[in-house]
């Protein structure tokens, strides 16, 4: 009995020993592990702002390769052509941003289910845009093909007939899981088209040669009309990557021109619509120049059936210049220079 | 077994709370914290970038927009991601965090709406800036001298000089040069001056246009986000310190969470490999033991079944193993004596029970122990000792017809001697007519009586032997009254230090331990009792018994012995009614005696009542004799047959054998209170009906006197009676033998010891009782009287030098002529289970102490040269390899058999016949007994001396079994057993290191 106590006891004490020693170990380890973390946190603090790029011109090339989801644009591009996604089984995004026409329709209004409200925008180069629609309302592409999705004068359909429609297709249903964990979703279609729309970038246009330092690439009088693009003061406005389309502008700086066209629409307030603010009044986001010669008809309401005309619109309400043939002839020539073929895809 | 889901839960809980700790410790993802940082510091970075691009475009000329667009719109993205905190931050932190994103959040898209606004009007401004200039130098070099153009030219100055220096006091002046250009366009309408109001138009656009640019500019970069990003850093550092410190405290817990839990796994493990250790070490000891042992748990489970259960069951273990113990135990044993086996669990005391095996035609005794968890049970086969027992009422019954016989002779007898009587009286007629003769016969007396003073001195010598012999009997008397001093003393050490260690046990919570002390002490306990009550009983016997007399008021003795039994009585669930008359008065004599006597009664009473009445009743009577005071305790419990309560006052006599093994207590009891009683003057008297109650009577004298009664020593009538029964068995069964050696004598004795002094009494005694007694001081004296005389009876020694007792008795066997004379061994009287054991074999207590066994193999060591040879039997090949070894060094040659059915095979091969037989009792096939009865079936091999190596404590049963002629039969308790459950108890419990192995070999 007694040699029994005896054993426990000392089992009792080793055991006490072993904690003892286990406890030790544990708060040499902690206080190690706190001098580390500490160490590692001192690395890091705000770092000082870095410098700007700079900069050579107003307007800048379009990147030779923009890194996209293959997948997603073929899907995209399967979904930008479905005719099924409309109200009325006939009309594909692709009806009035017809990419053999580049990105557009080449008549003043647009004819979905109905006569549209304005020109329809060429879709090649959207993506540099800062918003979308002329009027800016929306911030994104994916948010954009909500407004030709729903209205009754595009496509006439809405989300859950087009994802009825969607969900009806087997082949459908297999690209979506293929990418898609969720499969067909509203947010994976718009997220499909957008992606197949940024794919439709313009790079590697003459103009973009000659910005990355290959002089003889354009003509004497094609660069010249570059210098009068620049003297007459179009850079102000037309800059940056899209040669336009990062700003809003009002419509009619020098001279009305709403009132000298007459037939004032809801449409013509431009922004305003969107912001309610007085200053917004008539004020448009700049469309990009780029494929310009391409996308005649010309401005939100399609009233410039020529480039020529176009221009001669700009330098009289916008510039406040008086016209000269010839130098518009130079701008235009210009303008030639930024068309290019859509980068098709990628590898 | 109840104790594992207990042990799972703790043990689960116990690693949840771990793996809690530890989710909080590791809930800092450094990960997150540092992509947020990472985030946080970029945010600030577009933002300053965004500020510089904005001077950029308010300041060069013509400038692409599309880095400040980006910036912008990046601070923007990341402002999204911010909006996602780190999870490991607390609802509190969040929201503080929250608080300030909103802010910097607010700020931002402020940001990004007037750099729309400054976008387009910075860009109205620098196409009229660059214009204009151009325009009037145009318009002056195509007219010199027109004051229109000189005004324009005054006008570009001021305007470039107020584009420059923003000093608004220029304005008015500006705006009055317009005012005159104006004026001066308006009064010449020629062409030439359109260009100078277009002029006018872009001076007027730059006047409206500047201050609001030079405002959206300030604006832009006055406003905070800058301030609220770093703002937002700092809370974030602030809370994500706070959130590291909570996390490392629960780091640190977990950590020491771990280390405890990890600790007392490691100690649990070494806990479960010791008590593997002993379950491995307990499971050979059962498998060692020969007796049949299965365990079964608090659900009745069988949790153990050992080789020898096995066996008798005939089934195998794994087959009961975790079976219903009612299902799969035979019924018999099992579901038919189940009030057994739940009265042991009901009890918590050991049951011990014969029980009919008809699946085998046996029986089997067996012991039921109670355990912490379960009930062990033991049993062995008890075939051949019912049998003896049997065979022993048989003869008893032959015996008392014998002595009914006798008496009926004694009858007749009588009336012959009344005649013989009316015969003298004749004579006596005749013998004063010899009277005259007697005168003449005067010398022939002188003769005579000189005769006769010879025959004095003789009769003086016998008296002086005869006070010899009592001094030699109050010497052992007062031997065992003197020991009590001697057997209390380390008795007194068990019992004080068991209670010692069990409140130790009690203090570090070692509740198993608890346990076994108290078996410890509980033994030792029963043991002190029953030595005070042998010494008790030795002490009224040798004289030594005094009386203490006081006087005590009746009725507080009473309470007083009511509040003792109190406990003992509620222990069986009985109740205790007191019944006194009033005023009953004061009792003198030894009170403590009282006490002690109507404890006695009252304890026997609860121990033998469930649930039923104790009554305990005085009262008051008179008689010529003086005041008598009767104590009646009275139970309505078991109750006696007639037969029981004739010997219910016999020291080691309760009411059936099997009482004690139910029961408990000495046997003593009652005894010493009658003795008691009987000192007192007093009388005590029982009256029972079997199940009906039991009422004992003591009728004490209210003044006992100082006079004591002593019994004297019963030793010398009972050998009378032994001797006389044993003569009238003998007579009975050869009827026409031998005639006695002497008419007037009614038998012959042989008496054979070493001895001189026992020779001497048992010869004065016998001859007192009318036996001729033959003496012999050794064997071979022994055996040529036998022959001689061919004595009704043999009272022979066992130790004894020379030829021992052993000897002759192998040898009166062998001789056709002497065998049926019954044999009474000596040293009985003596050594009890000794002398029943040596009445066939001399015995050698497992672990064999080599000295012993070399002394018997000294004594059976034949005189002859050759290579004496031994025969060893036993089942287990260790023991039977040590004890092989030990004899071949001792230069003898050794054969051995694993069981009795071999070893008979051995002696029918053997040419020449082993000198002595080592042999095991516990064997498969043929056990030891077996194997001796058929030994004595040939006069060769019954002759070989054979020592019994044995583990088991021989019972009067095994030795009854061993030598028949042996005659009387004690009971044997089964505190051996006892002994070896609390020894295997120490073993299975844990952290034991206990030496069991000594114990069984």
């Amino acid at each position: 009995m007694i040699k029994r106590l005896i054993a426990f006891r000392l089992t009792v004490s080793r055991f006490i020993g072993l904690s003892l020693i286990a406890t030790a170990c544990c708060l040499l380890a902690t206080i190690f592990s706190s001098l580390l973390s500490t160490s590692v946190l001192a690395e890091v603090s705000l770092a000082q702002p870095q410098a700007s790029s700079l900069r050579s011109e107003a307007i800048q090339p379009i990147p030779l390769k923009i890194e996209l989801d293959n997948q997603k644009v073929r899907l995209g591009k399967s979904l930008f052509q479905e005719k099924q996604l409309s109200g009325n089984k006939q009309i594909s995004c692709a009806s009035c941003h017809n990419l053999s026409l580049s990105g557009a329709d080449q008549i003043p209004k647009s004819i979905g289910a109905d006569i549209g409200f304005v020109n329809a925008p060429t879709v090649l180069n959207s993506a540099f845009n800062i918003k979308q629609f002329w009027d800016g309302r929306a911030d994104s592409l994916e948010e954009q093909i909500d407004g030709p999705m729903t209205s009754s004068h595009e496509m006439n359909s809405s989300w859950p007939e087009v994802l009825k429609t969607l969900k009806a297709s087997s082949s459908y249903k297999a690209d979506f899981n293929a990418i898609y964990a969720e499969g067909i979703t509203e947010g994976n279609i718009k997220d499909a088209i957008a992606t197949f729309e940024k794919s439709l970038y313009t790079p590697n246009s003459r103009f973009d040669q000659y910005l990355r330092g290959n002089d003889t690439i354009l003509t004497e009088a094609e660069k010249e009309g570059y210098q009068i693009f620049k003297d007459n003061g179009c850079v102000s406005c037309h800059q940056g990557v899209g040669v336009g389309g990062n700003m809003f502008q009002k419509f009619g700086l020098f001279g009305d021109y709403f009132e000298d066209r007459g037939d004032i629409t809801e449409q013509d307030l431009g922004r305003y619509n969107v912001t309610k603010q007085e200053a917004d009044r008539y004020a448009f986001k700049v469309p990009s120049l780029r494929n310009v010669v391409l996308t005649a008809p010309y401005f939100h309401d399609g009233s410039a059936e020529t480039l020529d005309e176009a221009v001669k619109t700009m330098i009289k309400y916008q510039l406040g210049r008086p016209e000269n043939q010839e130098d518009v002839d130079k701008i235009v020539q210009f303008l030639n220079t930024l068309t290019a073929e859509v980068a098709g895809e990628q590898s | 077994m109840i104790r594992k889901p207990i042990l799972l839960t703790a043990v689960s809980g116990a690693l949840l709370v771990l793996i809690g700790l530890a989710a909080k410790g590791r809930s800092i993802d450094l990960d997150s914290h540092l992509v947020y940082r990472d985030q946080l510091t970029t945010q600030l970075q577009h933002d300053l970038s965004a500020n510089q691009n904005i001077l950029n475009s308010r300041y060069s000329l013509f400038s692409s927009y599309d880095p400040l667009i980006k910036e912008l719109q990046e601070a923007e993205a990341i402002q999204t991601e911010l909006s996602a905190v780190p999870e490991f931050l607390g609802r509190q932190s969040s929201e503080r965090l929250q608080l300030q994103l909103d802010s910097s959040a607010q700020k931002i898209t402020q940001k990004i709406e007037l750099s729309e606004a400054f976008k387009s009007k910075n860009s109205l401004l620098k196409n009229s800036l660059s214009y204009l200039p151009s325009l009037i130098d145009e318009l002056k070099r195509e007219s010199q001298s027109g004051a229109v153009e000189q005004q324009l030219g005054d006008l570009l100055d001021e305007i470039l000089l107020y584009t420059l220096s923003a000093d608004e006091a220029l304005v008015p002046q500006i705006n009055r040069q317009i005012d005159s250009v104006q004026d001066l366009i308006d009064q010449d309408s020629s062409s030439q001056l359109s260009d100078a109001g277009v002029a006018l138009a872009h001076a007027k656009i730059i006047l409206e246009n500047k201050p609001q640019v030079d405002q959206l500019t300030q604006t832009l970069l006055d406003l905070p986000t800058t301030t609220e990003i770093r703002k937002l850093a700092q809370i974030y550092e602030e809370e994500y310190q706070a959130a590291t410190g909570q996390a490392r405290l629960f780091q640190l817990g977990a950590l020491v969470w771990f280390i405890l839990l990890l600790s007392s796994g490691a100690y649990g493990f070494l806990l479960m490999m010791q008590r593997r250790k002993s379950e491995q070490q307990a499971s050979a000891l059962f498998e060692s033991i020969t007796d049949s042992f299965v365990g079964v748990n608090e659900q009745w489970e069988i949790t153990y079944v050992n080789a020898q259960a096995a066996k008798t069951l005939e089934k195998q273990p794994q087959l009961l193993v975790g079976k219903s113990f009612w299902d799969a135990f035979p019924q018999t044993l099992g579901r038919q004596a189940e009030h057994h086996y739940k009265q042991a669990i009901a009890q918590q005391s050991v049951v011990t029970m014969e029980l009919e095996y008809a699946a085998q035609e046996s029986w089997l005794e067996f012991h039921l122990y109670p355990a912490s968890d379960g009930i062990s049970v033991f049993w062995q086969d008890i075939t051949a000792r019912k049998q003896a027992e049997t065979q022993l009422e048989q003869s008893l019954e032959v015996t008392q017809q014998a002595r009914e016989t006798a008496d009926a002779e004694r009858l007749k007898a009588d009336a012959a001697r009344v005649t013989a009587d009316a015969a003298r009286m004749t004579a006596e007629e005749e013998r004063q007519k010899a009277d005259a003769a007697r005168i003449t016969a005067e010398e022939e007396r002188q003769k005579a009586d000189a005769a006769r003073m010879t025959a004095e001195e003789e009769r003086q010598k016998a008296d002086t032997e005869r006070l010899k012999a009592e001094a030699a009997n109050h010497a052992k008397s007062d031997f065992l009254a003197n020991m009590s001093h001697e057997l209390r003393t380390p008795l007194n050490t068990i019992i004080g230090y068991s209670e010692v260690i069990e409140d130790e046990a009690n203090e570090s919570g070692q509740e198993d331990l608890i346990e076994d002390i108290q078996t410890v002490r509980n033994a030792g306990e029963h043991l002190l009792g029953l030595i005070n009550g042998v010494l008790d009983l030795a002490k009224v016997e040798s004289g030594k018994m005094e009386l203490y007399l006081e006087t005590i008021t009746l009725s507080s003795l009473v309470k007083e012995i009511a509040a003792t039994i109190h406990p003992l009585v509620e222990e069986n669930g009985n109740t205790l009614a007191i019944q006194q008359t009033e005023d009953i008065g004061s009792l003198h004599a030894d009170i403590v005696k009282v006490r002690q006597c109507l404890l006695n009664l009252l304890s026997n009473a609860s121990k033998f009542t469930q649930g039923g009445t104790i009554t305990l009743a005085l009262s008051k009577m008179e008689n010529p004799a003086g005041s008598w005071i009767n104590f009646h305790v009275s139970d309505s419990g078991i109750g006696m047959t007639p037969e029981q309560l004739d010997k219910i006052f016999d020291a080691f006599t309760q009411a059936d054998t099997s009482t004690t093994r139910n029961y408990g207590g000495t046997g003593l009891g009652l005894s010493i209170t009658k003795r008691f009683v009987d000192m007192m003057g007093g009388k005590i008297t029982v009256e029972s009906e079997p199940g009906e109650g039991t009422t004992f009577s003591i009728c004490l004298p209210q003044t006992v006197s100082a006079a004591t009664l002593v019994e004297p020593s019963q030793d010398e009538s009972l050998i009378a009676e032994a001797v006389s029964m044993a003569l009238t068995l003998d007579k009975k069964a050869k009827h026409t033998h031998q005639p006695a050696p002497s008419e007037q004598q009614i038998g012959c004795v042989l008496l054979i010891d070493d001895d001189a002094d026992v020779r001497e009494l048992m010869q004065r005694t016998l001859s007192r009782k009318g036996y001729q007694v033959l003496v012999a001081e050794d064997g071979p004296t022994g055996l040529q009287l036998a022959e001689q005389h061919l004595p009704d009876s043999i009272i022979l020694d066992v130790v004894m030098p020379g030829m021992d007792g052993w000897q002759v008795l192998s040898q009166l066997k062998a001789n056709p002529t002497l065998k049926h004379i019954p044999i009474i061994l000596q040293t009985m009287l003596d050594d009890g289970k000794r002398g029943y054991s040596l009445g066939a074999a001399e015995y050698l207590p497992k672990p064999i102490k080599q000295d012993d066994l070399l002394a018997i193999l000294g004594r059976y060591r034949p005189n002859s040269q050759s290579s004496p040879s031994v025969l060893v039997v036993d089942d287990t090949p260790e023991a039977l390899s040590l004890l092989k070894r030990t004899i071949e060094k001792q230069g003898w040659t050794a054969q051995t058999a694993t069981n009795g059915q071999l070893a008979l095979e051995q002696l029918q091969r053997a040419e020449i016949l082993p000198s002595l037989i080592l042999l095991d009792l516990m064997m498969p096939e043929m056990d030891g007994f077996q194997l001796i009865q058929a030994l004595q079936q040939d006069a060769a091999w019954a002759a070989i001396p054979i020592v019994v190596v044995t583990a088991k404590d021989l019972t009067v049963d095994d030795c009854q079994c061993l030598e028949k002629t042996v005659l009387g039969i004690h009971h044997k308790g089964s505190i051996d057993q006892e002994r070896f459950l609390a020894e295997l108890n120490a073993i299975v419990s844990p952290v034991s290191s206990s030496p069991i192995s000594q114990g069984v070999a």
